[in-house]
């Protein structure tokens, strides 16, 4: 939630108060979502998955009817500062495919069928809440 | 909901009912907030699988987690 996490980061995760974790849920018919996510882990392999992450988000509209990523996202590792040969042999091997596909089954273990949902301290939060209400509910559970 | 649904319930005698163009579906995908009942309540997923520690920011000991799950496109 590129528009959610700043305020999130600023007042809870540097504060110590929250842990938070990305989790892949590409959906099916979204033809390039599978390869984003697994271009985001394999940045992460590099040391470099929130820049990639952030880089995804930011650039959506540039690779989203690409009929090959491939290129786009190893452009990307190569603008972050990442190796973007070792970026095209991760996606192209699929080398964190099953791990994405392992991410997509515990999201929908616990619940989830659509994007983005979130689990705070295990309650699932279907759809996408303004900060307001993420402060409200971790608040609620700071104060337990 | 559809149009259909939106129907059967009015059918019913249900008054304060509204039919959402493209469906369920189509609110979801459109990223507006979405709420659901006690059904829905989350299961326990396991506490470090792998990818966490790339993909995670902030303290292990934190007292809150959250985790997202999104898709990038």
């Amino acid at each position: 939630m590129l528009l959610t996490i700043p305020e999130i980061k600023k007042n809870y995760i540097d504060t110590g108060k929250v842990r938070y974790i990305f989790r892949n849920f590409p959906l099916a018919f979204h033809a390039n979502a599978q390869k984003a996510a697994e271009a985001a882990l394999c940045a992460g392999a590099q040391g470099g998955f929130w820049p990639m992450h952030d880089k995804l988000f930011a650039a959506q509209s540039a690779w989203s009817g690409l009929a090959d990523v491939t290129d786009a996202f190893a452009g990307y590792a190569g603008q972050l500062g990442l190796d973007a040969a070792a970026m095209r042999v991760c996606l192209e091997s699929g080398r964190f495919a099953a791990q994405v596909a392992l991410e997509v089954k515990e999201g929908q273990a616990a619940g989830v069928g659509g994007t983005p949902s979130f689990l705070l301290n295990g309650q699932l939060m279907v759809g996408a809440y303004p900060y307001s209400e993420f402060q409200r509910r971790i608040e609620a559970e700071l104060a337990k | 909901m559809s149009a259909g649904a939106a129907l059967k319930l009015q059918a019913k005698g249900l008054t304060n009912v509204a039919a959402l163009l493209g469906g369920w579906a189509a609110w979801n995908q459109a990223g507006y907030p979405v709420e659901r009942g006690a059904a829905a309540t989350a299961t326990p997923v396991s506490a470090n699988p792998p990818g966490d520690e790339v993909a995670a920011l902030g303290s292990a000991d934190a007292p809150v987690t959250i985790v997202e799950y999104s898709d990038f496109q």
